[in-house]
């Protein structure tokens, strides 16, 4: 080794991180809010100034970033990576922070949370989320993970009005600080096994060894389950429903939306990645998690008047087609990235919706209560009932565009039962997404109240809704972009 | 002095004692305390397979390790006080009108 | 509102000259080019045929519609959800792609779910239309999974080009899931037996959505599909079992079901289905003459039965009566509606000189020539085309002759926009009938040709000469008047029928709903149950599970670093600490638990002895007995031990237990095998002075090589504090105190 190791912060590595600077300083800016108004409105207003402009920072230096020729590059001490993949996570994380700082606003004044504190936890977490997409090695994954999960149990259990709150925060931490364990367990195995934690080394080491250590496969095992567990997938998911339905209903949009979306994101990046190759070790495992998660979600979803607990359950589903993308070969990983970006911008509209239903204190907590919804509000109806059909994955929404790749992929790579077993699954979805239709568009009894939309957030609302529909009526674009991302994980 | 492998025994055994105490007791505390058994018997394993390399790769994580421990223990307690406040009581068990 | 679908037709006449000379007119978009998923559009005979009915159709359904519906309120998105429909429709059956196809079909399965469920102020239509919805849908969905295995096979999804490479697809390991699977999506849609059971149901539906959607269009997509298909997927033994089997059942079981009904809807509801078995069993004999009988019989069919459930509409609108025992005598009273039903039953019955009578002419006929299954297919579509005519009759015939009932009342003629339709439809199937010419070269044999491949020669007309299925027709028609004559008896005979088919499919499908249902529960019972303990226990329960599957699975691949052959005090020794460690388990009495605890630490003090540690095992010898008496000191006062949890909880517990003890020995004794590499710590020395000026290692490594990590930690850290102060800072507010 006689040539001299470069310093490890190179000229460009700032930028290249420099989404995750973005929302760490709009943080540190909501706590230096905090302490230097005394006032609420000002507070308010310069909390949604700072995070608005940290959001928009943060996008702008994602699209900054200079991919070259599209190959993946190594940062910081070879602890990151820079890549086409990061950039098009920082770009779904920013569109969410932006849409959580419109779109939550009336849920979290309505759950008695400050938003300045939820927001500088929030932005916290969101750090984590960025971390996630780009950690090129396991210790980068442990903290990123926990830096995204930890603010949220505390918001959890956040909010004073409600009375299952702290039940919720109880069960996420607890669950969640079990599942980081095991996570680094897994990882403390791995490095035994091969005495690296880079994913490019381990990812060598797999596929060259020839012997597979049993460090390492445990180690894999381990981790696969703690990843699966943020994820929300069978048979790890049980967190989900009652989080999801304790949690006040702004911390459950992030939930479902960012930590969902970032979960797949090191799943993706870990699985699909440099370490590919480890991929087969566990395919068999991966194929009970994709099926047990499609087939419990959506019966589980099939039972719920509550709608937040219908959509955790929903999400548990959606999990497991995602996953199932990984099955595949590469056109598989790529559909497993667009059904995340379809799936985390349906669920961020129809959690967007949701939230600025309800009175005064009250949210609209049942489907029942959404009876007549159309009659009233037509409009946010319909712009709920785009991102419900997306989710139950009817044409021409972004929705039926995802699952059409995931199963063309899965039938490709020949696993057609899985497939099949996906297909008669998602007409429980179409069944029980249509509940909420049928509720707001065909029962005429209820009167729903909904609370004010300020222009913006129709805004935001509409941008989401016609997103879906693009993705729906013009997937290429967005399939391009995925492709290449894809093509520069490994 | 013993070999590594002891070592790795016992960070094994601490996590089985961990995950023992994490399914059998009911207050919340111990649960608790059992979680930072885990996290640290991984941490045991870092510093065992460190040194069996011969780098300093797993000494390190072990520090990033303690923080996080540390930090996710402060969370845990909050938790617990905020809990306690509204309940009066620390039995997991009590906890359990989100079902189904 | 008439004059989109109007424009349609006289726009798809522009291209009438050139599909009837065979050409095939393509048009095609990229959609996801890098996929190869093209929106392209494709008009041929089959294509056009089916087009020029959807939209004719459409324009007077839409007319129709007009007068239907003219004081409700919601009229205009009715017109909206029937124009969708109607859109979506002519996309199923122009597009030449196999995934558009699929898109365009879900969607013509979603309109109709808003159709149906139009009234949706009743319960009963909501159920439908769900009905109907989840049982297209599933079929579509499985269909889409046959379609992309075609895809596969085929190497292209433009189905133009997969018709080059049929024999490669029939030939393929592959074809029979995906022929199955494509059946699903056609059978269900079109209703055949047993999915038919969604057809009579939806019937809840507004009259002119059942019309247009459950006679004329929707219901025969699936058919389209067929034909469509039959170039790729026809000629085989499947395909002509399956196909005619399924078809021939679902013929039978319609038109026996059919004959019994009273409702007016009903009856042509199951009709309808019957005449879908007939299209699916045609298309599945594959002959010429079948093939052409199809055709002839679909042209038929959609105008005679649009016609006869317009007439339904009318009579409904104009008298409030669904059934058809309660009205009578009508034909003074509605004068026109009476000719144009009476014109219809009458094709409907196969009664020249209308089309209907020459479609069945060449069903018989068909059926004449299937060499040896001649006999059963004869007696099949002669049965068939006898009910038929009876079931015409009972519903164009019987409400407006006899006696009117005195509830009636007044009853007047509708409005000219709700008579002109089925008049038109009627009159048509008249023109036809005389005339057949007049469609003959220009749209039904260029449909066959797409249909087989090859042009072959027709000839329709009403007078055949002498043959023996002229012989067949007349015995049909004078058995069908007989039928409608002891209706009562046969209604009395038929009954028990009814219920066997109801129990074999829409009661399997009741039984699979509830099923769902109590499979959803239970598994949600059993995984979320609200006890964190419990989740914890499936959380830790797979995550050993996951772990040691993956090692078993791998285990040819790696081998333990054992190789000493067991002596037989050794074996006695592990077999005592064994028994004395499950008996301390299962004490009742701590003092008994510490006495077998003893045992098992004297025991390894012996394996210590016998392996050469004589040192080690005297330590271990002298700790257990100070431990033993220590135990029995401290605990000598205690009470026994109390049950805290139930037996079965204790061996949930043991055997979590028993699993990760395993694993982690496993693990143990695996670490051995790791090739470990040599210090490199010495380079890390080496390199933190001269790169990072710093002497301490571990210091430098967080500092400069780690500098990223430490930064995320430093971040954990500070959320933590915050989190922590948030937290305390939380009062319970007093109206949640517990």
């Amino acid at each position: 080794m006689g040539t001299p190791i470069p310093l490890p912060i190179m000229p460009g590595d700032l930028t290249a991180i420099g989404p995750l600077l973005a929302v760490v300083i709009a943080a540190a800016g909501f706590l230096a809010v905090d302490m230097a108004f005394t006032r609420e409105e000002l507070k308010n207003r310069w909390t949604f100034i700072i995070g608005i402009i940290g959001a928009a920072l943060a996008a702008v230096t994602a699209l900054m970033l200079d991919i070259g020729t599209g190959e993946s590059r190594l940062i910081l001490g070879e602890a990151l990576y820079a890549d086409l993949y990061t950039v098009f996570f920082d770009l779904l994380f920013a569109l969410l922070m932006g849409a959580s700082l419109v779109l939550s606003w009336t849920a979290v004044e309505r759950a008695r949370m400050k938003p300045v504190e939820f927001y500088s936890l929030a932005a916290f977490s969101f750090a984590g989320m960025f971390l996630t997409s780009r950690a090129a090695d396991l210790l980068s994954l442990f903290l990123a993970i926990e830096l995204l999960s930890m603010p949220l149990y505390v918001l959890a259990g956040f909010a004073t009005t409600s009375k299952t709150g702290r039940e919720a925060a109880l069960k996420y931490f607890v669950l969640g600080s079990v599942a980081s364990a095991i996570l680094l367990f897994g990882i403390a195995l791995m490095y035994g096994g091969t005495g690296s934690i880079d994913y490019v080394e381990l990812g060598a080491q797999v596929s060259s060894g020839g012997r597979d250590s049993p460090l390492v496969l445990a180690g894999l095992a381990l981790i696969l389950a703690g990843l699966a567990f943020k994820v929300g997938a069978v048979p790890f998911h049980m967190w989900t429903p009652d989080v999801y339905e304790g949690s006040p209903t702004a911390v459950t949009a992030l939930m479902a939306t960012g930590v969902k979306a970032a979960g797949l994101a090191a799943a993706i990046r870990f699985l699909a990645g440099p370490m590919a190759a480890a991929l087969s070790y566990v395919s068999v495992m991966l194929w009970w998690i994709v099926a047990l998660s499609m087939v419990v979600g959506n019966a589980g979803a099939m039972l719920q008047s509550n709608v937040k607990r219908l959509l955790a359950y929903s999400s548990i589903a959606h999990a497991g087609y995602i996953l199932m993308g990984l099955l595949g070969d590469s056109l598989g990983t790529a559909a497993a990235v667009y059904y995340t970006a379809v799936y985390v911008l349906s669920v961020a509209g129809a959690f967007g919706v949701v939230q600025y239903f309800g009175d005064g204190d009250r949210e609209l907590e049942t489907v029942d209560d959404f009876n007549g919804a159309a009659k009233r509000h037509p409009w946010i109806s319909l712009l709920f009932t785009i991102f419900l059909l997306s989710l139950a994955g009817i044409p021409p929404t972004g929705g039926f565009v995802a699952k059409f790749f995931v199963f063309g992929s899965a039938i490709q790579t020949g696993h057609i039962g899985l497939a099949l077993l996906g297909v008669l699954t998602s007409v429980i979805g179409i069944y029980y997404y249509l509940r909420l239709v049928i509720a707001m568009w065909m029962k005429d009894e209820g009167r729903p109240v909904l609370a004010e939309l300020s222009p913006t957030s129709w805004v935001v609302l509409g941008l989401l809704a016609a997103s879906v529909l693009a993705l729906g009526c013009m997937p290429g674009w967005l399939w391009l972009i995925v492709q290449s991302a894809v093509v520069s994980l490994v | 002095m013993p070999a590594p492998l002891e070592y790795l025994a016992v960070s094994c055994i601490l996590f089985g004692i961990g995950i023992a105490g994490v399914l059998t007791r009911r207050n919340l505390l111990v649960i608790l305390m059992s979680i930072e058994l885990m996290l640290n018997s991984a941490n045991l394993a870092f510093l065992t397979f460190s040194r069996l390399h011969g780098q300093l790769h797993g000494q390190v994580i072990a520090i990033f390790v303690m923080t996080v421990a540390a930090a996710e223990a402060a969370i845990g307690l909050a938790i617990v006080v905020a809990l306690f406040r509204q309940t009066g009581s620390v039995r997991i068990d009590e906890a359990t009108r989100l079902r189904g | 509102m008439a004059l989109m679908p109007i424009s349609i037709v006289l726009l798809l006449s522009n291209f009438l000259s050139s599909t009837a000379s065979g050409q095939m007119l393509q048009l095609s978009i990229p959609w996801v080019p890098s996929l190869e998923i093209e929106i392209s559009l494709v008009m041929d005979g089959l294509s056009m045929l089916f087009a020029l009915l959807i939209s004719g159709i459409g324009a007077l359904i839409a007319i129709y519609a007009g007068g239907y519906l003219a004081d409700h309120p919601q009229l205009n998105r009715f017109n909206l959800y029937l124009l969708s429909f109607m859109l979506a429709m002519l996309g199923v059956v122009l597009t030449d792609n196999l995934i558009t196809l699929f898109i365009f079909w879900e969607l013509t399965s979603i309109t109709s779910y808003f159709l149906i469920g139009f009234d949706h102020e009743k319960e009963e239509a909501r159920k439908a239309a769900l009905q109907a919805l989840l049982v297209t849908g599933l079929g579509g969905l499985a269909m889409l999974a046959g379609l992309l295995i075609l895809g596969e096979i085929g190497g292209t999804l433009e189905i133009s080009e997969l018709v080059a490479n049929g024999v490669l697809i029939r030939r393929s390991p592959l074809y029979v899931p995906a022929l199955l699977l494509i059946l699903a999506g056609a059978f269900t849609k079109s209703a055949q037996f047993p999915f038919h059971f969604w057809l009579p149901n939806a019937m809840a539906a507004p009259t002119p959505a059942s019309a247009y959607l459950h006679a004329a269009t929707m219901v025969k997509a699936g058919v389209y599909l067929l034909a469509r298909m039959n170039p790729i997927l026809g000629g085989t033994t499947w395909w002509f079992a399956l196909l005619s089997l399924f078809g021939g059942t679902t013929m039978l079981v319609g038109a026996l079901v059919g004959i019994r009904q009273t409702v007016f809807k009903r009856i042509l509801a199951f009709s309808t289905v019957s005449g879908l078995g007939t299209l699916v069993m045609l298309i599945g004999l594959g002959t010429d003459q079948a093939v052409q009988a199809a055709m002839l019989f679909l042209v038929a069919h959609a105008l005679y039965k649009g016609a006869l459930f317009l007439v339904a509409g009318i009579v409904d609108h104009q008298t409030g009566k669904k059934d058809i025992l309660q009205v009578g005598g009508l034909a003074g009273a509605l004068p026109m509606t009476a000719m144009a039903a009476g014109l219809a039953a009458l094709s409907m019955g196969g009664i020249p000189p209308l089309f209907g009578f020459i479609a069945k002419e060449a069903l018989y006929e068909s059926a004449l020539h299937m060499g040896y299954f001649a006999i059963p297919a004869v007696v099949a579509v002669v049965t068939t085309g006898i009910l038929y005519l009876g079931m015409g009759l009972l519903v164009g015939v019987g409400p407006f002759l006899g006696a009117r009932p005195s509830e009636l009342g007044r009853v007047r003629e509708a409005h000219w926009s709700m008579w002109m339709p089925p008049l038109v439809l009627a009159g048509t199937s008249l023109l036809f009938g005389v005339r057949s010419g007049l469609i003959e070269h220009t749209l039904l044999s260029p449909a066959m040709k797409s249909i087989v491949g090859y042009r072959f020669p027709t000839h329709l007309g009403l007078w055949h000469g002498f043959s023996f299925a002229l012989v067949l027709s007349l015995f049909s028609m004078a058995m069908g008047v007989y039928v409608y004559l002891r209706i009562e008896d046969i209604r009395r005979a038929f009954r028990p029928f009814d219920e066997i088919v109801h129990e074999f499919t829409g009661a399997n499908y009741d039984r699979c709903m509830t099923n769902l249902m109590a499979f959803a529960r239970w598994q949600t019972d059993l995984l979320q149950s609200g006890y964190l303990k419990n989740y914890l226990l499936i959380i830790f329960a797979s995550t050993i599970s996951l772990t040691t599957y993956t090692l078993v699975s791998r285990a040819g691949s790696f081998s333990l670093p054992f190789d000493l052959p067991p002596v037989l005090h050794e074996v006695i020794l592990v077999a005592v600490i064994l028994a004395a460690t499950v008996s301390a388990v299962f004490q009742k009495s701590r003092l008994g638990a510490i006495a077998t605890l003893g045992i098992v630490g004297y025991g390894v003090a012996l394996i210590f002895a016998t392996f050469g540690a004589p040192d080690l095992a005297m330590t271990q010898l002298l700790i257990e007995t100070l431990t033993v008496i220590l135990f029995v000191l401290v605990l000598y006062s205690l009470p026994g031990f109390t049950r805290l949890s139930s037996k079965g909880h204790r061996f949930r517990d043991a055997v979590i237990s028993i699993m990760f003890g395993a694993l982690m020995t496993t693990l143990v004794i695996a670490a051995l095998d790791v090739q470990f590499s040599p210090s490199i710590s010495a380079e890390m020395a080496r390199k933190s002075y001269p790169e990072a000026h710093g002497r301490n290692v571990v210091n430098v490594i967080l500092v400069d090589f780690r500098g990223i990590d430490t930064m995320g930690e430093i971040t954990v850290l500070s959320l933590a504090a915050l989190g922590v102060f948030a937290l305390m800072k939380l009062r319970p507010e007093k109206e949640e105190e517990v």
